[in-house]
């Protein structure tokens, strides 16, 4: 509950943050409302119902306002509120996340555990190589170069959508779609994750009760199982957290690349659109899905290490 | 009640008073022999199955008050019916005017009384009538202010056509009468765009609702979803009236739209079979398709040119030799060659071959590929070292082509002649409505695409009184002789003198270079083989209402 | 882009260069030229930077000049040794002109982000108390969203072109930097020497200027080498969803996006200059573990 009370503050910092942001877009937003032919008496006198003479500080409150009520503003490009129109993407984009999530951890953290059991071999060295070329590759080329040569070439996966628009959009289509964006997105965060993983395994391995169990003529794997893996998996848990910050976030790249219908991509398609509301609320919902994942993390890695103690 | 997005209104000026239009061949179709541009039979049509089209950008959410351009319009005509229209699947060089909604209609001798006569029998997708009262109910919402249902937008955009209407009066359930204050002899044919929605609908619902809560149209296809940025499905409406009319149709039991704005996206899904159809074939897959068996390919001159509306509220633009000079600059032949792939041909006027009354002139302005003189006048207009411009384009859409690499190129050839370009790029229907609200001085020009069905249509492009909001004259351009000739022919009854006003009209506009011309597209679609009762149109309309599917 | 990278590097880091202060640069750079990765990266990346410099002299086309004849040309025709992009024009004179851009856009923004995090961190870390807190909250707000969308808010906000793109990637870079700062700051405040310098009346500025300064320096650059690579990315990223660089700019994020259009008949297009992104990227990040690795082999991830 303290934990819970302890996010308003960057909550509100969020808020103040995007709402300065918005601030900043030029134009008038009173042109966009106003019927084509009003006078300039007609949208000043807009522009003051709007709200947009006021000093600064009352127009973040009215906003915040708003905000709290759900009232988030209005697109213009699709002509309804903006969280009608992103509250539905919301739900596609945290399947492509999950997904990819899933993708990173399996492959991610089986390599850095691999790779920690077997340092120095020629199976470590490759690991490392994988995390590094995972590290250097821009997402959005891998998923060119993905759409390119099973999509195009090979034909076998659909390189665009969440669905295909005969089917009838059950599960199967779904994961047949989710393949290659999925894919594109986690591996090169598995790299990370691999990475990280290993290290964290490499300390608990060094660490002196490790080397107890080993004398005590425990087996191999069965020191690993209990004892390493358990106190990895705190550090891991840290890392996968974060990493669905940089999810949530190269998702917009992924939905764009392949026209995933998440958030990202309505945030890219009102980058285009010209759409500022919806760019700014896209953002403001996804740096708050953020702070919560986050919550859920710590509380994760508190109920996994009991030595954890909360501030 | 569609904007006067360019398309289906002035398609409908081409039908003044049913007299025979000129269709030069063009340059011919291309595609498969028999296969694109004309309709093979091929057996009894079946019923049933999903047809997916893949569009070039989204059709918007169905509304008929928002303008949206010809890709709206296409879908919208699909839920929504006009008093008369075009006969679209008929594939033929000139699609006569049918009635839809309206049977027939009689013009008075003076021309200045409308009476149609209303087909009975009609319901609504909500199940309420079709009769009079709902036809007034519609004129009387784009023209009263007080109106419940009354919208801004929709009336500035019917304007054109409604505002010299003087009274509207239902006579009886099924005569509807129009009387006017001034001879608009395009009139009847006019009302394509205007689509009728059941009262009914828009009393219950409310103006923010309608559009969502459904049923508010008369025809073949009811919307079943919109979903916006992916796509937009269409089911049969089983009560259509016109079943007769389209031979047992429509046959589809539901089109699936799905809006592929990325070329390689579109090309990808008609290749892997996700789409069965596509619009706009990028022009570097026309070879492909051209020889692949799976697919057939239409390709035909249409009555369209793409082009820059010069701005003359820009600094530049308001300059009679540098307009001349950037219309001068471009190497045409070489970008529907290299470019375009033949899917398109060079444009140096704003009327396309086959465009209804129009007769092509020799006089000396006709403005052609001409680097040198480009730079002279340049530098005659008092700027040696060129100038630096910017225009707004939008990135998608309405006939558009693929904007993005033709920018491209008319930006290098541009600077071959120290003009120096930059561009502001904006999605489609933010575009359509800066357009709408007027050119806006830092620009020197506005990338459209524009039918040019019939030469009537010059009318909205250039009239003094055709500026925002009125209607599409979003560059500014005045001409008082225009405007006088314009207004001459709009009152004459006699067709063919008034198409000669209007060509004097044409060729003041085209000395004014009010455009710039560059090409004009033969409008590449794709679609598999598996997709029946459809070809090439020859308009930028196309319609789906007896498109079946083979096995 | 600490919300990447986590508050555990940054304590790595920070324990890094503590031990580092006791071990003298040049054996540091021993360690770091006996690993042939590490070099091999900082070879790539100083060729990089050599190419965005000579770039433009040594390119045989004209980077926007179009030759309709050449669209899509494969690499190897009509004089284009890269082939030619969907407008015809060099892609090998594009990709050298392009460099400049690229790597400008991940560089001077960090080099910015890396000044002004400097002195925040330093103002922070030093005095403490309510400046400090008043800093971090701030720099947490900025932590609390995912660097790109930042990055996309701010960038959308001020409007396309490379200028506010360099712009909004500053202010989401910041936090990272100032954090760093900070944290070495810190842990330099208990130090003696700093006390009784102050106990002598010592300038707060000379103090900072002369002893915590030249102590900031080496985290800020080993952070900045860490982190170039996935900077090249992102600023890369930004002009492919539309942000940065416009067409016809040579950039390569850029070019990558035009390249799309036309996958399916010419792959080259966009694929190489992704490759070329690739390439540097993986070059900084080889430097950049060579680096962290000299400098203290306990540290070796790889």
């Amino acid at each position: 509950m303290r934990r819970l009370l302890a996010l308003i503050p960057t909550l509100l910092g969020v808020s103040v943050a995007t709402f300065l942001i918005i601030k900043l877009i030029p134009g008038d937003i009173a042109l966009t409302y106003a019927p084509p032919d009003a006078s300039a008496a007609e949208l000043q006198a807009l522009r003051e119902s709007l709200g947009l003479t006021a000093p600064l500080p009352i127009q973040y409150a009215a906003w915040l306002g708003h905000v709290l009520q759900g009232d988030w503003g209005y697109s213009i490009s699709q002509g309804k509120p903006v969280l009608e129109a992103l509250l539905p993407r919301l739900q596609n984009t945290m399947i492509l996340a999950f997904a990819a999530l899933i993708i990173a951890w399996v492959i991610g953290v089986t390599a850095g555990i691999v790779s920690a059991a077997r340092q120095g071999s020629v199976l470590d060295r490759g690991v490392m190589v994988f995390a590094l070329l995972g590290n250097s590759m821009p997402a959005f080329w891998l998923g060119l170069v993905f759409i390119l040569f099973f999509g195009l070439q090979l034909g076998i996966l659909p390189v665009s959508g969440m669905y295909s628009p005969r089917g009838n959009h059950d599960i199967g289509d779904l994961l047949v779609h989710l393949v290659l964006p999925a894919s594109t997105l986690g591996l090169v965060l598995a790299g990370l994750v691999a990475r990280m993983t290993r290290s964290a395994m490499l300390e608990i391995i060094r660490q002196d009760y490790i080397r107890t169990a080993w004398a005590k003529g425990l087996r191999e794997s069965a020191v690993m199982r209990n004892h390493a893996l358990r106190n990895a998996i705190l550090p891991v848990i840290t890392v996968l957290g974060l990493q669905l910050g940089n999810l949530l976030g190269g998702s917009v790249i992924i939905e764009t690349v392949y026209s995933w219908p998440g958030i990202g991509f309505a945030m890219q398609q009102a980058i285009l659109r010209r759409d500022a509301q919806v760019v700014q609320g896209g953002v403001l919902l996804a740096a708050i899905s953020f702070v919560f994942i986050n919550l859920i993390v710590d509380l994760l890695y508190a109920a996994i290490d009991p030595r954890v103690k909360f501030e | 009640m569609t904007a006067i997005s360019p398309g289906p209104r002035l398609i409908l000026m081409a039908f003044a008073m049913a007299l025979p239009l000129l269709l030069a061949v063009g340059c011919g179709g291309q595609g498969a022999p028999g296969g694109g541009n004309q309709l093979a039979v091929v057996g009894a049509p079946k019923m049933g199955g999903t047809f997916v089209a893949g569009f070039e950008a989204d059709t918007g959410p169905f509304n008929v008050d928002v303008t949206g351009g010809i890709v709206s319009s296409r879908a919208l005509r699909h839920v929504y019916e006009p008093l008369l229209s075009r006969n679209y699947e008929d594939y033929s060089e000139s699609p006569p005017v049918r009635g839809m909604l309206a049977e027939k209609w009689e013009i008075s001798p003076d021309a200045l009384t409308y009476t149609f006569t209303l087909r009975k029998g009609v319901k609504f997708q909500d199940g309420t009538p079709w009769n009079a009262a709902a036809a007034k109910y519609t004129f009387d919402r784009l023209i009263d202010q007080n109106h419940p249902s009354y919208n801004a937008a929709a009336a500035a955009a019917q304007r054109r056509r409604t505002g010299v209407i003087k009274a509207v009066t239902a006579v009886d359930d099924s005569t509807l009468k129009i009387e006017m204050k001034d001879l608009n002899v395009e009139f009847p044919v006019d009302t394509e765009s205007i689509f009728f929605v059941s009262p009914d609908l828009l009393k219950k619902q409310g103006m923010d609702n309608y559009v969502r809560a459904g049923g508010g149209g008369t025809g073949p296809f009811k919307l079943a979803k919109y979903d916006n940025g992916v796509e937009a499905v269409l089911e049969r409406n089983p009560d259509y009236w016109g079943k007769e009319m389209l031979g047992g149709g429509p046959y589809l039991d539901k089109i699936v739209i799905r809006f592929l704005v990325e070329p390689t996206a579109r090309i990808a899904a008609l290749l892997a079979g996700e789409v069965d159809w596509i619009a706009v074939v990028p022009p570097d897959n026309i070879p492909q398709l051209q020889t692949d068996k799976r697919f057939v390919l239409g390709m035909d001159t249409i009555p369209h040119t793409w082009g820059w509306i010069m701005n003359f509220k820009n600094e530049y633009g308001k300059q009679d030799k540098l307009r001349q000079a950037m219309a001068l600059s471009i190497d045409r032949d070489r970008m529907v060659k290299d470019l375009l792939r033949g899917s398109a041909e060079p444009a140096y006027r704003f009327w396309a071959p086959g465009s209804a009354g129009y007769r092509a002139t020799q006089k000396d302005w006709t403005y052609g590929y001409d680097p040198e003189r480009a730079k002279s006048l340049l530098r005659e207009a008092g700027y040696p070292n060129g100038i630096d411009i910017k225009v707004l384009t939008p990135n998608s859409g309405s006939g558009l082509m693929v904007p993005g690499p033709m920018n491209e190129f008319i930006q290098a050839e541009m600077a071959k002649v120290n003009i120096r370009l930059k561009y502001d790029t904006l999605e489609w229907q933010t575009f359509f409505a800066k357009w709408r609200a007027g050119f806006e001085p830092e620009y020197v020009a506005y990338v459209q695409a524009y039918p040019t069905e019939n030469v009537t249509s010059l009318r909205g492009w250039t009239h003094t009184l055709s500026q925002p909001p009125a209607a599409t004259n979003g560059g500014w351009y005045s001409n008082p002789e225009v405007d006088k000739l314009l207004d001459e022919g709009q009152r004459t009854l006699d067709q063919a003198k008034r198409y000669e006003l209007y060509n004097k009209a044409v060729d003041l506009t085209a000395k004014d270079v009010f455009v710039l011309d560059v090409v004009h597209d033969k409008a590449p679609l794709a679609w598999s083989k598996k997709v029946q009762g459809f070809a090439h149109p020859k308009s930028w309309n196309f319609v789906f209402y007896k498109t079946w599917l083979s096995d | 882009m600490t919300a990447s990278t986590g508050a555990k590097p940054v304590a790595e880091l920070l324990a890094v260069t503590r031990r580092r202060a006791q071990r003298p640069a040049a054996e540091v750079w021993a360690r770091f030229s006996s690993d042939g990765a590490a070099v091999a990266g900082l070879a790539l990346v100083v060729a990089a930077f050599v190419v965005a410099l000579v770039g433009p002299s040594i390119a045989p086309y004209d980077p926007l000049a179009q030759d309709t004849g050449l669209r899509m040309a494969t690499p190897g025709t009509g004089g284009y040794l890269l082939g030619g992009d969907h407008l015809g024009r060099d892609i090998l004179s594009r990709l050298l002109y392009g460099a400049r851009l690229s790597l400008a856009a991940a560089v001077a923004p960090m080099t910015a982000a890396a000044s002004i995090g400097l002195v925040l961190g330093l103002i922070a870390g030093y005095y403490g108390g309510w400046v400090d807190m008043g800093i971090s909250r701030v720099l947490d707000v900025l932590l609390a969203f995912p660097s790109i969308l930042l990055a996309i808010a701010i960038a959308s906000a001020l409007g396309p072109g490379l200028g506010n793109a360099m712009i909004a990637i500053v202010i989401v870079a910041i936090p990272s930097f100032a954090r760093v700062v900070r944290g070495t700051v810190i842990g330099l405040r208990g130090l003696d020497y700093l006390q009784a310098a102050r106990a002598c009346g010592a300038n707060d500025l000379r103090i900072l200027g002369l002893h915590v300064l030249p102590n900031c320096l080496a985290p800020v650059i080993v952070y900045t080498t860490l982190e170039l690579g996935r900077m090249l990315i992102f600023a890369a990223g930004l002009s492919f969803l539309g942000l940065g660089a416009q067409p016809p700019e040579a950039e390569w994020g850029a070019m990558l996006s035009e390249g799309r259009n036309v996958l399916s008949v010419a792959p080259h297009v966009a694929t190489i200059p992704g490759l070329a992104i690739f390439v540097v990227a993986l070059g900084a990040n080889l430097m950049g573990d060579g680096l962290r690795d000299a400098l203290d082999p306990r540290l070796r991830t790889g």
